[in-house]
């Protein structure tokens, strides 16, 4: 075994969600947040990569070009196309949305998210990844559905109100989202555009009898009235919102779904979460054109999804909304590392997840997977976060739930990870801009404890240890913290020997420190 | 909406799939086009080539068993339309539609009149219309998405 992979393998890389990592459980919450009212303002954009997104020719890990042009002749990208960004990453040739996004810093990419014990089943898979179950568990609601049911337990009766005039999450779609299922109902209302909602006539309501027959009827009846109340609301709404990209193509269906988005959040609604759902990425066969492998369906719908996010966050920027609104993508597997003979490729583990909006953490988490042309036919990318771990830190640091209402919705703990900035900050602290201070390290090299000593301004830090070669190993803490002097002292007891980074960071500014460890 | 144009490559949700159910068939995109449909069958109608096709109240009339008498027309024909028989209010409304607070008798007579001059298209018209209205009404009442 290579030094370099028994890093990887021993430390976190590969390993179920918790070894290395820190708990969501341990994480604080932080304590002002309590001042902020129990539904803030942010807003979630999900995005489902329907059908399993190739990721790596989503972006191409180019240490590994070599090696990925034997094991995946049919599509390799040609690698003078790629968009290089950093971590020695390429992202596909079409996507310079993206790349224009990274740049920015409004891109964040989570590289090999999945869960443990994959399955390759489109519909499992995807039930896996909206209702947040183990692998082997089936759960009948869906993440979002629960996240929204703890401030709203009772929905959908005596929904609307005026103290939630609009619906708590809208589906871009003809039907509902099932990542909003909750317990009694779904907790999206399904708009598929802005000419799709009216109002339906209601009369004489009939007996509402005690059996089966009446608890279908008065569904059907309540989601009438529900209806009619909303449709009012959403086309009011829109008429008060608008669009201010011109960078939104008008055929692409995806990027009207997100002109929709924009003008609804412009237009006032007080939606949290808003689906979409672009379908196409099983990609079995003409993934790409067999002599032009940049073109082809992924290419296309990679294009779609990257130049259709590009004019929502623009849009977004310009009206305004730039700390409010936070998108986010995903896909039910990623696709095998050996191509087929079709030019496409077969059902796989993990694939990246991108997040976008200035809150994002930009750049990339996670390593490169390492390949060898030895590997196995089925062989997928391996794991290196729990989809749940993204969810977890999402519902922590976007939506402001603490540790208890987080293991309400996903049932578990999971890692933490440092993939939004603090963004949840009152403004007032966030214009308090002063620098971290110093920091002291000791003893080092460490052998089970390093202590550590800091003089900080005001703030809410993530304090983390990173590898030399970039990945996660431990969450120290996650909190608010007071200006003045702070110790306190990590346990790298588990860490093997080895050069790390101490990475603090706040709203505002990061700072890194090496220490080794040694027995 | 597209039957085609299934929403994934899981196809359209079975009504016996949990956690939704049947249930994720009715929501607000598809309430509305429901709607439509009725509009479409009863109203605007929709064209095959050259024809425009809708459905023939007096045809449907042909299945009740005593077409001289509102109630019994309300009663046969919400038979056929819903799971379960109306109750007295939903009926004095669908009746409403028709009579407009006339007495009961008044349909009697308009369709007997109606029934003597079957060819007289202003008869015929008035008839035809009362029915449409009163069908169509049938077909937006919350118990036809369960039939």
């Amino acid at each position: 075994m290579k030094r370099r992979d028994f890093l990887r393998n021993s430390s976190f890389a590969t390993l179920p969600v918790l070894l290395g990592g820190m708990g969501i459980s341990a994480v604080n919450k932080p304590s002002f947040l309590d001042y902020i009212s129990d539904d803030n303002d942010k807003i979630l954009v999900l995005i489902f990569m329907n059908g399993g997104n190739d990721g790596l020719n989503t972006i191409i890990p180019m240490d590994q070009y070599g090696v990925l042009s034997q094991l995946r002749p049919q599509v390799i990208l040609p690698e003078n196309q790629l968009l290089e960004i950093d971590n020695n990453n390429g992202l596909h040739p079409v996507m310079s949305g993206f790349k224009n996004l990274y740049d920015d810093q409004k891109l964040g990419i989570v590289q090999g998210v999945a869960y443990p014990d994959q399955n390759r089943s489109h519909f499992r898979s995807t039930d896996i990844w909206q209702t947040a179950s183990d692998a082997n568990v089936v759960l009948d609601s869906g993440w979002l559905g629960r996240y929204l049911e703890i401030n709203h337990p009772d929905y959908p009766s005596g929904y609307p109100n005026p103290q939630n005039p609009d619906p708590l999450a809208l589906t871009i779609d003809y039907s509902v989202s099932e990542t909003c299922q909750g317990t009694a109902a779904n907790l999206s209302l399904a708009l598929a555009n802005e000419n799709s909602i009216s109002s339906i006539p209601e009369s004489i309501q009939g007996d509402i009898t005690d059996d089966c027959y009446g608890d279908e009827l008065g569904f059907v009846i309540e989601s009438i009235a529900q209806l009619n109340q909303y449709s009012e609301r959403v086309l009011s709404v829109y008429d008060a919102g608008s669009n201010k990209s011109n960078l939104y193509d008008p055929g692409s269906r995806l990027a009207e779904q997100l002109k929709l988005v924009a003008r609804l959040i412009d237009g006032g609604s007080q939606t949290k979460v808003y689906i979409i759902h672009q379908g196409g990425y099983d990609t079995h066969a003409q993934q790409v054109l067999p002599n032009q492998h940049e073109v082809g369906n992924h290419a296309t719908l990679l294009q779609t999804l990257s130049d259709a996010i590009e004019a929502f966050q623009d849009d977004i920027d310009q009206l305004g909304h730039t700390e409010r609104v936070l998108g986010m993508t995903y896909s039910e597997f990623g696709r095998r590392v050996r191509s087929n003979f079709s030019d496409g490729t077969d059902h796989g583990t993990a694939a990246p997840m991108f997040l976008f909006g200035s809150c994002v953490q930009g750049g990339t988490l996670g390593s490169n997977p390492e390949l060898d042309t030895g590997i196995d036919g089925q062989a997928g990318v391996e794991m290196q976060y729990d989809f749940r771990s993204v969810y977890a830190s999402v519902l922590m640091d976007w939506f402001g739930l603490n540790e208890s209402e987080i293991s309400t919705v996903l049932y578990k703990d999971f890692q933490y990870l440092p993939i939004l900035k603090n963004c949840l900050l009152p403004v007032e602290v966030q214009e308090e801009k002063l620098r971290l201070r110093t920091v002291e390290l000791y003893p080092n090299p460490a052998s089970s404890r390093v202590n550590v000593e800091v003089e900080l301004p005001k703030g809410i830090y993530s304090v983390t240890v990173y590898s030399t070669l970039g990945g996660l190993v431990k969450n120290v803490f996650h909190r608010s913290l007071e200006k003045g002097e702070h110790q306190f002292t990590i346990d790298v007891s588990d860490l093997i020997s080895g050069q790390y980074v101490l990475r603090m960071a706040n709203q505002n500014d990061v700072i890194t420190k090496r220490f080794s460890v040694f027995r | 909406m597209n039957v085609y144009g299934h929403p994934s490559v899981a196809g359209w949700k079975a009504y016996y799939q949990s956690p939704a159910y049947y249930r994720v068939w009715l929501n607000s995109v598809t309430l509305p086009l429901r709607k439509s449909l009725v509009d479409v069958l009863w109203i605007t109608g929709f064209n095959l080539g050259d024809m425009n096709v809708k459905i023939d109240p007096f045809a449907v009339l042909e299945w009740v068993s005593e077409p001289t008498e509102i109630n019994v027309i309300i009663d046969d024909v919400s038979r056929m339309l819903v799971p379960r028989p109306l109750n007295d209010g939903q009926r004095a409304y669908l009746k409403g539609l028709v009579l407009q607070g006339l007495p009961d008798f008044e349909w009697t007579v308009e369709y007997v009149d109606y029934l003597a001059d079957p060819d007289d298209p202003i008869k015929k018209g008035a008839i035809n219309l009362k029915l449409t209205v009163l069908f169509y009404s049938m077909c937006q009442l919350p118990e036809f998405q369960l039939s």
